[in-house]
């Protein structure tokens, strides 16, 4: 499993595989954090949220996506877009800029070291 | 620039982009810190719940309050009448109000658990759902052919046993409690949990023996 980024906060922490809570890939474990601190937060209701995945999952079903566990993490991330961009919480322009931070930091930090945000 | 300039330069290239995480990990790291930003996630929240996760949840969570249904009458009735408070009286680490219920299983009553709707799941208690459990497949086709699945994993019915099918919802996640084996008087708790499998907590696998369904 390839750790996110080259910091030391994140990579050494996926959960183990021999308790059966297997991902394939670390952001899949994120993205599920991220939306239960949501829930659990009061910030995305359970129900919404429950909805909005399921038609998703059903819209990519009939666009013929292939039912893999990849079409599922994709579709997971698309939702959380959605419920936070109509929650207010994230707007796509604020994640697009902060995206394109990201990049740009990952692009300019040589190997090995700590890849961090310039502070805005 | 000089074909050796060039080569290297695309190396560079290619050796600085290799650390780039892929599109989506990258389009999360992004969101994640919008929402930390804003003040709707703690700043180390994500990073504390991976290792709450890693370290607390898991399907052993599951398999310790079967074993001790098992073996204590009074807390499987407890388990029965309310489920989060047995889990949470055992574990301490789960939340006694999460929204967790126990079915069991019995010499007539086979119970067999899906989300029709998304995923829904005891996350929270028993780690990740398996794949195929959010596969459209399975969502599809656990309520519609509870026994055509069954037989896929495997679970053959005896006659006279009626399958149960309960749909989770974001407010009510299920657990079933398999039978005890035969031929496991005098265990203690710990290996009788260690019998416990995934599965058969779904409802997919329905007797229990010393070897593992490996799934």
């Amino acid at each position: 499993m390839s750790p996110p980024d080259e910091s030391p906060s994140r990579g050494t922490r996926a959960p183990d595989p021999d308790k059966g809570t297997l991902f394939a890939e670390q952001w899949h474990a994120e993205v599920i954090a991220v939306m239960e601190l949501l829930v659990a937060g009061g910030r995305i209701s359970p129900e919404d949220w429950s909805r909005a995945l399921g038609a998703e999952l059903d819209r990519r079903h009939a666009s013929g996506a292939p039912d893999t566990d990849a079409t599922y993490y994709e579709a997971f991330l698309a939702v959380l877009e959605q419920v936070t961009a109509a929650g207010r919480l994230a707007t796509p322009s604020e994640i697009d800029r902060c995206e394109a931070d990201w990049r740009a930091a990952y692009l300019s930090t040589p190997h090995g070291q700590p890849v961090v945000l310039k502070d805005r | 620039m000089s074909s050796h300039h060039s080569e290297k330069a695309a190396h560079l290239h290619r050796e600085l982009h290799s650390h780039l995480p892929p599109d989506p990990a990258l389009r999360l790291k992004a969101l994640e810190t919008v929402l930390v930003r804003k003040g709707f996630l703690a700043e180390h929240a994500v990073d504390d719940w991976l290792d709450d996760y890693s370290e607390n949840v898991g399907p052993m969570n599951g398999a310790r309050v079967i074993a001790r249904a098992w073996t204590d009458p009074d807390f499987a009735e407890r388990l029965a009448d309310d489920s989060p408070a047995a889990f949470h009286a055992l574990i301490p680490t789960i939340d006694k109000g999460y929204p967790i219920v126990a079915v069991f299983n019995g010499p007539q009553v086979h119970n067999l658990i899906v989300c029709t709707l998304c995923s829904c799941y005891p996350l929270g208690v028993l780690g990740m759902s398996p794949s195929w459990y959010k596969s459209v497949e399975y969502r599809a086709r656990a309520v519609r052919d509870p026994r055509g699945v069954l037989a896929e994993f495997g679970t053959t019915l005896p006659p006279g046993v009626d399958v149960r099918v309960w749909d989770s919802t974001s407010d009510r996640r299920y657990m079933v409690v398999p039978e005890r084996p035969r031929g496991t008087d005098g265990w203690s708790e710990e290996a009788l949990a260690a019998l416990v499998t995934r599965n058969s907590m779904i409802g997919t696998v329905r007797d229990l023996s010393p070897v593992a369904d490996g799934s």
